[in-house]
């Protein structure tokens, strides 16, 4: 650490803050920053089964990358804990939210099983829908292209007059 | 941030009762402890930003697991190259801040504007890089829900894909651009000659930000750019 006159001149509260030079440890990081990216990319190339399991690798991946980050560009290799206790308590409720989200994934009607002969999705008439979830009057294609920003995230199952359905 | 001036307005005044620096508040024991406390407050707040992104993340997953076909077929929209090389920016960029926080820390005020110069300039790379992106899909008309007007052969379900690409690679731009803002202000303080070994608080909660949302595309990337 560095202590320069105006510095020490600043504070008798002026602890000792113990600052290292880390720049090795930032190096080896940003290099298998880089490595881990390479084989990210080349993952994607080889295909391992199903979809599920080239995702599981490109997030198992992701995360490794992201440990390195937050253990040493955020320094939590170098803390004593209490930051990566909010930290890791984040990621702990964040898994809660995806695995219990998940659980229910079956119970949400697809497009094709929500809609019926006449359109309806439902039991909701076609013209009985709200506005951001009618199709646009140019269905080009005839492509599934009918919802509107609010209806896409997690309301598929109850909100889709799709394209596809009339086709 | 934490540097607010003291009442007396002195931060040599040795006719006060306690001879402390300026940056240091009143509530606070100590410059550590000042230290700590604002790094515990970005940590909470870098919280409430995975939080946020999380959601995003799930609603992705949910779409993806019920159009899969749509996904893989849209996602060949993107151009996987450009997508390579933001992430390699982004990276370098993370390295940059990091050496940044170090040499603010070490009081070596060169090296800081510096690192933090080279960090605004990858930043900035990474927007006009995606800037290039969306043009090129606004022009397609690969957009999000019912603008989506994309006039070639597609799976149906593509505008899913195209929805969650803007919003979560847009949410991610914004944040890039706050903290590019936040970078432009570290420069001038460190122009000003504000931070040294005793006292560089902005520019390590600065750093913690920046790496999150590094951090936070280093999950977009596969997800959006390399699904198959």
């Amino acid at each position: 650490m560095s202590h320069q006159e105006h510095n020490a001149a600043l504070s008798s509260h002026h602890e000792e803050n113990h600052v290292h030079d880390h720049t090795k440890y930032y190096i080896a990081t940003i290099a298998a920053l880089f490595v881990l990216t390479a084989i990210t990319v080349g993952a994607a190339q080889i295909h391992f089964g199903s979809n599920f399991v080239n995702l599981m690798i490109a997030m198992a991946i992701a995360t490794v990358k992201a440990t390195l980050v937050a253990l040493f560009f955020m320094h939590l290799r170098w803390e004593k804990g209490m930051n990566a206790i909010v930290f890791l308590s984040s990621i702990f409720f964040v898994g809660v939210f995806m695995v219990f989200t998940f659980l229910d994934i079956e119970s949400r009607v697809t497009i094709e099983a929500a809609t019926a002969e006449d359109g309806s999705v439902a039991g909701v008439a076609p013209q009985d829908m709200p506005l951001y979830v009618k199709a646009p009057a140019q269905a080009g294609e005839g492509e599934a292209h009918a919802n509107g920003a609010g209806a896409e995230t997690k309301a598929e199952g109850e909100a889709k007059p799709e394209g596809e359905a009339k086709h | 941030m934490s540097d607010i001036a003291m009442p007396s307005g002195g931060a040599h005044d040795h006719g006060h009762a306690h001879d402390h620096p300026k940056f240091l508040q009143h509530h606070f024991h100590s410059a550590k402890q000042q230290f700590e406390a604002s790094k515990l407050g970005m940590w909470l707040f870098l919280v409430t930003e995975i939080l946020l992104f999380s959601g995003l993340f799930l609603a992705y997953f949910m779409l993806q697991a019920r159009h899969p076909e749509a996904f893989i077929s849209a996602h060949h929209h993107l151009d996987r190259t450009m997508g390579l090389v933001n992430t390699v920016v982004l990276l370098i960029s993370s390295f940059t801040m990091v050496m940044a926080v170090q040499s603010a820390a070490l009081s070596r005020t060169k090296a800081t504007l510096a690192y933090l110069y080279v960090t605004l300039g990858l930043g900035g790379t990474f927007m006009v890089i995606k800037y290039f992106e969306y043009m090129h899909k606004i022009h397609d008309g690969l957009l999000p829900g019912n603008l989506y007007s994309y006039a070639g052969a597609s799976v149906p379900g593509e505008y899913l894909f195209f929805s969650m690409y803007f919003v979560m690679t847009g949410i991610h731009g914004i944040h890039i651009l706050a903290g590019m803002g936040v970078i432009a202000y570290l420069i001038y303080r460190t122009h000003k000659g504000d931070y040294s070994s005793a006292y560089y608080t902005p520019v390590d909660l600065t750093g913690l930000y920046w790496h999150l949302v590094d951090l936070i595309w280093i999950y977009l990337f596969p997800l959006l750019y390399l699904v198959s």
